[in-house]
């Protein structure tokens, strides 16, 4: 957690510490040299008092004089660091005076030679000075103390002073631009002011820098604001072109999870109802949406095999008519070629689909009576005789023509002829099984029946063809109380007993058909191996 | 040079005062002569006795003596100025004065003459039985 600690009150204590410390050794230093002064101080005024006296001293042991010897002690014992003195003569003088409570100790007497003042060389005694050393103690004590007290006060006042001045000549205008410059909002033209007296000193310069930074934050702002509104207009155009393309657009993770697609994907591509939310949450995108998934999925190998797009129509799941899309897949790949993310692109072609599909009917039925056509029969034929030859069964393929019909024609007019074949035709689909077999109408007064699975017996066909016949024989309405009537004669080819191939069974159901034209019409004939 | 003429000078003219000084006690004194030691102990009051035990009283000439100042220098090797100093040390403190001054040599001859324990000096031998001189001091 932020805590806001000044400079101020941290230096504070820094340098109270810093100072505290430092007077303490100082003081200690101090101390221990003002103590030691103060010993060499009593030493000198001793020396001194002593060379004062020292003559009368000398005078008093030459002359064994009492009195001037008191004189001498008692001026000695006047200053409080004495506690005694006495004078020795050679010639047997002596002479001492002390204060009250003190001792003469041998050890911490101090000797002075006392000289003849005579020749002044010859020692004619001493003159022995105790010294007061708990006073010097006490004195040099206290002076140290005191000494030591003022340069700690002396520090401490310093510090103090050092403390004020650092708040008023950087603290204080350090906080101030601090405060300015929590109160310029980002990107705005104001500007600092250089607190007075700091122009041309470091604070000056904080502000200075935090003015070219500001100049440059408003220019990089300003730049910035001018590229995102760029930005977010082609965003904008992007956008508007991802969700109203008529394109599909999605991206799928390798496992097809659907990682995100446009709206028209969902809303106008897949007819299988899903929302955003669904699709996302659809663990394969890829099996939900395509018809063959397999299909989808093997693109997408192929894509990734390539590196290329890959595209083909797809069939997509769908509750009620077929729908289409048109699917271009690419692959991104990672550093280790495997698949990154796959990209689908799709257009909608189901009404492409419906027309082709629709123009491939077309070619294969007969338009006036809505059978199949040659075409149409021909294919179901291949087919027939592909899933015959599977299965081991047999089928038949019967070759029918009119007899008659071309008199109905002349007579009656086209529309009675197809009139004539329309109802041929229908009355023909009735007998026939509408799963496996096929009516188809060559052309003309042509038709084809195909029957599938017709056993090896040829009980079945036979009362097929004498039904055919006799639903043609039927009268035909082709007017206002007005009917007549064809016959028709039927050539049977059987596979695989006649032939193998289309050809080979339309030419043997042919030829069986001619014979029965030739043997005298309206009956069936089987081909002859 | 002109300080060896002068020494010269000195040496060569029989200056009066510049002779040498005898020290003179009374006949009757037991002791045969004394040293300038002892004589400087007796006139500068550290002593106040013959090395024989006997009393001795010192005499001196006049404080401006040119005679005394020779002396003085003689036996203590002190200027007239110092031994007055030192004898009004002693003197403000009591107890002690300093030897008497008579008013001449001849004084002091009679003095001595006079007084078994007295002692003095003069600046040439004295010819009489009644005193005898105990230390001479020369140049």
């Amino acid at each position: 957690m932020f805590v806001f600690q000044s400079i101020h009150k941290r230096l504070a204590l820094e340098v109270s510490l810093a100072s505290l410390g430092f007077a303490l050794v100082i003081g200690f230093i101090s101390f221990s040299i003002e103590y030691n002064a103060q010993y060499k101080q009593a030493n000198e005024l001793q020396d001194q008092l002593v060379a004062t006296v020292h003559s009368s001293a000398s005078v008093a042991a030459f002359a064994g004089n009492q009195s001037i010897a008191a004189e001498v002690t008692a001026g000695l014992l006047a200053n409080p660091i004495i506690a005694g003195a006495h004078i020795l003569s050679t010639s047997g003088f002596s002479y001492q005076d002390k204060k009250e409570g003190s001792e003469f100790s041998d050890d911490t007497l101090i000797k002075y030679p006392l000289l003849s003042p005579i020749d002044k060389t010859s020692a004619i005694g001493q003159l022995g000075v105790q010294q007061n050393s708990t006073e010097i103690h006490d004195r040099a004590i206290k002076a140290a103390l005191r000494y030591s007290a003022l340069l700690i006060l002396q520090i401490i006042i310093s510090a103090g002073l050092l403390m004020l001045l650092f708040d008023r000549v950087i603290g204080r205008p350090l906080t101030n631009v601090a405060h300015m410059l929590e109160q310029v909002p980002p990107g705005s033209n104001s500007r600092l002011s250089t607190p007075s007296d700091h122009e041309n000193d470091e604070i000056g310069m904080l502000v200075q820098s935090s003015n070219i930074l500001l100049d440059a934050i408003e220019q990089a702002l300003i730049d910035e604001r001018k590229l995102k509104a760029e930005v977010d207009e082609m965003e904008i155009n992007y956008r508007r072109i991802f969700d109203t393309t008529n394109v599909g657009i999605m991206r799928l993770h390798p496992s097809g999870r659907l990682i995100n697609c446009n709206p028209t994907l969902l809303s106008r591509i897949l007819v299988v109802t899903f929302d955003a939310a669904s699709a996302s949450a659809c663990d394969n995108f890829v099996d939900a949406i395509f018809q063959d998934p397999n299909q989808a999925w093997s693109k997408i190998k192929e894509a990734h095999a390539s590196g290329q797009t890959i595209a083909g129509d797809l069939q997509l799941r769908s509750a009620k008519g077929e729908r289409w899309a048109y699917c271009m897949i690419s692959v991104t790949i990672d550093g280790e070629g495997r698949i990154e993310l796959i990209e689908g692109v799709l257009y909608d072609v189901t009404a492409r689909r419906e027309r082709e599909s629709k123009a491939h009917r077309a070619a294969e039925i007969d338009a006036l009576t809505s059978l199949s056509n040659r075409r149409g029969m021909e294919i179901f034929l291949d087919r027939s005789i592909r899933h015959a030859a599977e299965d081991q069964v047999e089928l038949a393929v019967m070759m029918l023509d009119l007899d008659r019909f071309k008199g109905v024609n002349d007579t009656y007019g086209h529309a009675a002829g197809d009139m004539v074949l329309k109802t041929v035709a229908e009355r023909m689909s009735t007998r026939i099984r509408r799963s496996a077999d096929l009516v188809a109408r060559l052309g003309g007064d042509e038709f084809t029946v195909i029957a599938y699975d017709t056993g090896n017996k040829s009980d079945l066909l036979e009362q097929m063809a004498l039904d055919l016949i006799q639903l043609i024989n039927q009268p035909i309405e082709i007017g206002i109380s007005q009917t007549v009537s064809v016959g028709t004669s039927i050539g049977i080819a059987r596979y695989p007993k006649d032939g193998n191939n289309r050809e080979d069974l339309l030419e043997a159901a042919d030829k069986a058909m001619y014979s029965v034209k030739r043997s005298g019409k309206n009956d069936f004939s089987f081909a002859s191996t | 040079m002109l300080k060896q003429a002068l020494i010269l000078l000195a040496l060569l003219l029989p200056v009066p005062g510049q002779a040498d000084i005898v020290v003179i006690v009374n006949a009757t004194n037991p002791i045969r002569n004394i040293s300038s030691q002892e004589v400087a102990e007796l006139y500068l009051g550290r002593s106040h006795t013959f090395s024989s035990g006997e009393f001795a009283l010192a005499f001196d000439h006049p404080r401006d003596s040119a005679l005394r100042e020779q002396f003085f220098r003689k036996v203590a090797n002190m200027s007239i100025s110092q031994v007055n100093t030192y004898w009004s040390r002693l003197m403000f403190a009591g107890q002690e004065t300093p030897p008497r001054s008579l008013a001449n040599e001849q004084a002091v001859l009679d003095v001595v003459r006079r007084n078994p324990g007295a002692i003095g000096y003069v600046g040439s031998p004295p010819k009489e039985a009644l005193l005898r001189v105990v230390l001479h001091l020369k140049d």
